[in-house]
């Protein structure tokens, strides 16, 4: 469950934030339950009883407007804090990568490296991050709309054409995460997968160093 | 047969929606039994992913523009003349062209499905630049834009028509603060309708003149934007969201009243929340593009949870209207409750995914088409059974077996929430939605086989309402002008109505006329 | 009438205002333009609301109105079928399929759709009078 686990930091920072909208959710959705089915079973019609006439209550409504109000407005303090943290560029990432996303796969690039992967829907790439460091990923696509997304990293963003999207990636521990793109662009668009493969920083250098041929 | 393709009589316009979007409605539900056997197992080669495109393209379309908005349009066309004390709508023949604009639409839509190529394969949001003609050549997609514009006219010229008929031929004494709660979020919806649908109206227009005429509107290497295509739609497309449901918000006011022999607890705020609700609609369009870097996410997050605020108060009435009523468990309010429990699990995912650092994981995953089959099936869908149940009498004059009906709620109850509740899952491991098939890793075989036996109970459900339909046909048992002890006008008047609707209004003193006219009678009654 | 114009003005202000905040929060030009098209709109509907108020006698505005005062021609003459609708309805379709693949059809549709509009309008004339008698018997309806 990528949920309870995520791989980088900035998903440890909006699993925060699921976690608040979750648990508010919850009890928010078991009081609300439970004023539908109390009447249900407290004022079922029955032979002799009559219904309450009353048709309104101005303190109860107001109430019931105010409540919820200052419950969105605590998530919204929440989600816009944690947000500025999530979309937060960092000025000197460790690494950059351009991704460019065509119909139906990938292309990752290390600019100032001789490594440049590129995938095909039956061979998907995979994408080389070192963990512990932050990697800077340029998405581009290359024809329609794609979407790169990390489940693990509680993470996605649209490539649309004319447009460059820049975010960052920080790692907090080795393996391979699945990717896909989430976002329809065709026949082989369920193909359209990659793989992330995070690898502590000595491994990364040698497999930049040996121009992405050794095994990372 | 010529007296229905000529008829401009309000009710039988209405009663031709209903038919017709019923029908759009089965073959909806028939692709969307195929979507699912084809997930039914990771590898299935049910379809192939070009079928399987469509597939989901058309079940999308067909739900959302051919069934479940103008299925709210077919309510009103039939009950606000009923409602406010009219004859019938302000523009007859123009409602009739709505109505025929509509139905030739829907099936232009679908006749795609016959042309080279197979019919629109691009979603229901056909997004631009997958749908310029270099890329879906077919005339499906052209198929496609030109019967959603001759559907998107055909509503706004409902809209105009329902709002000059609610204000200008409301009978006397029906002033506007003694309008039923259903007609009021009509009004509501037919604002909403004349400020959405003109964006969808231009989207689709640019794209025909992309595709067929030259033009350049979302290829930004010509200069245009790609991203303009979302902007426009989704200005339609959210507000659309909310045309799929304010009617039924009236519809589970009206029944939940009636059943609770209660009148409406916080009439002016339902009325002043159904408007709330419109107005901020306006405001939210750009929370389906959070995950595109380009959008101003704080201001749509902000606006969107917002519009939580009025929706619960309208929860927070209904609360109120049963509270201490004496409530009748009959099949329209099982649907009114089933209603509520499934639209507030939606409208709970749609607080959180209003939230960017949540949307940009949920976003285009399994996790949001749980989250909109719960507003719009688990919530319009049972409202529109609640509907069926509560005004086929008055439509048709004979009563639907209420046996049957009960039986028939809960197998779509349980069929829907063994349907959709494994989709939330589904997205948080990571399934993309508009796959056609996924890979054999954790819970996900696990999950998308129960979704899949839940459709098939989901089925079973709806055709148990179709044999309702025919049995009752047979027996035609006669409802009698008010069955439920209803609290409206068009209980106080002969099932099915009259031409013109009323041989004899009773006075319209509260926004119970109906109510008011049986409790006179009964004292009147024993006086005597 | 008054609540009718109520509701298009606090639309039409909610309109200039969320388009105002979009702008100040986004600086974002298309959807700021199309926020407010859509105050601009509403308070187009607003001046006709306003206009239409002078001539309207509403019966339903009423509170105390009794039924009577509605019967008969009072509340106009409707149509209960007419040929015109499908025929008008299948001549758009025609004419937007002719735009994508025959030019001779869609000026077809177009011709076609202008003649049906033509019959629609001797049609209203047939009903018309009795329009005519109600909106002027609605007019003098305070002084009777």
């Amino acid at each position: 469950m990528p949920l309870l686990d995520p791989a980088t930091v900035q998903g440890e920072t909006m699993r925060s934030v699921w976690t608040v909208f979750v648990v508010v959710s919850i009890v928010v959705g078991a009081i609300v339950y439970a004023l539908i089915l109390a009447p249900l079973l407290f004022w079922r019609a029955k032979p002799g009883r009559l219904p309450a006439r009353f048709s309104r209550n101005v303190p109860v409504e107001i109430v019931s407007t105010l409540v919820p109000l200052a419950i969105v407005a605590g998530l919204f303090y929440i989600t816009d804090a944690k947000e500025s943290r999530v979309d937060a560029l960092q000025p000197h990432p460790f690494a950059i990568v351009d991704v460019t996303a065509f119909r139906w796969s990938w292309s990752f690039d290390y600019p100032g490296t001789h490594v440049q992967i590129a995938g095909s829907p039956r061979e998907p790439p995979e994408l080389v991050l070192a963990r512990g460091e932050t990697t800077q990923i340029d998405l581009r696509t290359a024809d329609v709309n794609h979407s790169f997304w990390v489940p693990d990293f509680l993470y996605k963003r649209d490539a649309i054409p004319g447009m460059v999207n820049r975010f960052d990636f920080t790692p907090t521990r080795t393996g391979v995460f699945r990717g896909a793109c989430a976002a329809f662009c065709g026949l082989d668009h369920t193909l359209m997968t990659f793989t992330v493969r995070v690898v502590t920083p000595p491994a990364y250098r040698r497999w930049i160093a040996s121009g992405g041929v050794v095994r990372p | 047969m010529i007296a229905w393709l000529t008829a401009t009589d309000h009710k039988k316009v209405g009663v031709l929606y209903l038919v017709s979007t019923f029908g759009f409605f089965c073959i909806g539900g028939l692709l969307a039994l195929g979507i699912r056997t084809q997930l039914a197992r990771p590898g299935m080669t049910f379809v192939g992913p070009h079928a399987y495109d469509q597939l989901f393209t058309l079940h999308g379309t067909a739900m959302v523009f051919l069934f479940v908005a103008p299925f709210g349009i077919a309510l009103g066309n039939f009950l606000i003349p009923l409602q406010i004390g009219a004859p019938d709508m302000a523009f007859p023949r123009l409602n009739a062209t709505s109505l025929w604009l509509f139905v030739l639409g829907g099936l232009t839509v679908l006749s795609g499905a016959a042309a080279a190529g197979g019919a629109a394969s691009n979603g229901w949001t056909s997004y631009a630049p997958l749908s310029e003609i270099s890329i879906a050549t077919g005339a499906g997609q052209d198929l496609w834009i030109v019967g959603l514009l001759m559907t998107s006219v055909s509503a706004i010229l409902t809209a105009l028509n329902f709002i000059v008929t609610i204000f200008l031929y409301r009978a006397p004494g029906m002033t506007m603060w003694r309008l039923p709660i259903f007609t009021w979020e009509m009004l509501a919806t037919s604002l909403l309708i004349l400020m959405a649908f003109p964006a969808l109206t231009a989207c689709l227009s640019m794209l025909l003149v992309d595709r067929r005429l030259g033009g350049h509107f979302f290829d930004p290497a010509q200069g245009g934007s790609a991203i303009l295509y979302q902007h426009l739609f989704w200005f339609f497309g959210h507000p659309e969201v909310y045309v799929l449901i304010l009617p039924f918000f009236g519809v589970i006011t009206e029944i939940v009243a009636v059943f609770s022999r209660k009148p409406v607890f916080g009439y002016v705020g339902m009325v002043l929340s159904a408007f709330a609700i419109a107005g901020l609609s306006m405001g939210v369009w750009a929370h389906h593009m959070f995950t595109t870097g380009a959008v101003d996410n704080p201001f749509f997050s902000a606006v969107s949870l917002l519009i939580a605020v009025p929706t619960g108060l309208k929860f927070f009435n209904w609360v109120g209207t049963m509270w201490k009523g004496a409530i009748e468990l009959t099949t329209p309010m099982l649907f009114a409750i089933g209603f509520m429990l499934n639209f507030l699990v939606g409208g709970i995912t749609g607080v959180m995914i209003a939230s960017p650092p949540i949307d940009y994981a949920a976003h285009a995953s399994y996790f949001i088409v749980a989250h909109f089959h719960y507003t719009i099936a688990g919530g319009s869908l049972f409202a529109i059974f609640a509907a069926l149940f509560f005004w086929f009498p008055k439509i048709f004059g004979f009563r639907l077996n209420e046996r049957l009906g009960k039986i028939c709620f809960w197998t779509l109850l349980v069929g829907f929430n063994v349907t959709f509740l494994p989709m939330h899952f589904m997205g948080i491991e990571g399934m993309p939605r508009r796959v056609y098939t996924y890979p054999d890793i954790g819970t996900l075989p696990l999950l998308n086989a129960i979704a899949t036996a839940g459709s098939a109970i989901m089925a079973a459900g709806v055709a148990m309402f179709l044999v309702n339909v025919v049995a009752s046909a047979r027996r035609r048992i006669p409802a009698g002008d008010d069955p439920w002890g209803g609290f409206t006008l068009e209980w106080a008047t002969a099932s099915p109505p009259p031409e013109f609707n009323f041989t004899k209004l009773p006075p319209i003193r509260s926004e119970r006329p109906a109510f008011d006219a049986r409790l006179e009678s009964a004292a009147s009654g024993a006086e005597r | 009438m008054k609540t009718g114009i109520g509701l298009f003005v606090s639309s039409a202000l909610f309109g200039a205002a969320i388009a105002t905040a979009y702008w100040f929060s986004s600086h974002h030009w298309g959807g700021t333009i199309l926020l407010a098209l859509m105050g601009t709109g509403l308070a187009f509907a607003t001046i006709w609301a306003v206009l239409a108020e002078r001539e309207a006698r509403l019966d339903g505005d009423d509170p105390q109105m009794h039924q009577a005062a509605a019967a008969g021609e009072r509340i106009g003459i409707f149509t209960t079928s007419s040929a015109w609708p499908l025929p008008l309805a299948a001549c758009v379709l025609a004419s937007l399929l002719g735009a994508l693949w025959s030019v001779p059809l869609s000026i077809g549709g177009i011709v076609a759709a202008l003649l049906i509009l033509w019959r629609l309008g001797s049609e209203s004339a047939r009903v018309d009078p009795a329009r005519k008698a109600y909106s002027k018997r609605s007019r003098a309806a305070p002084t009777e």
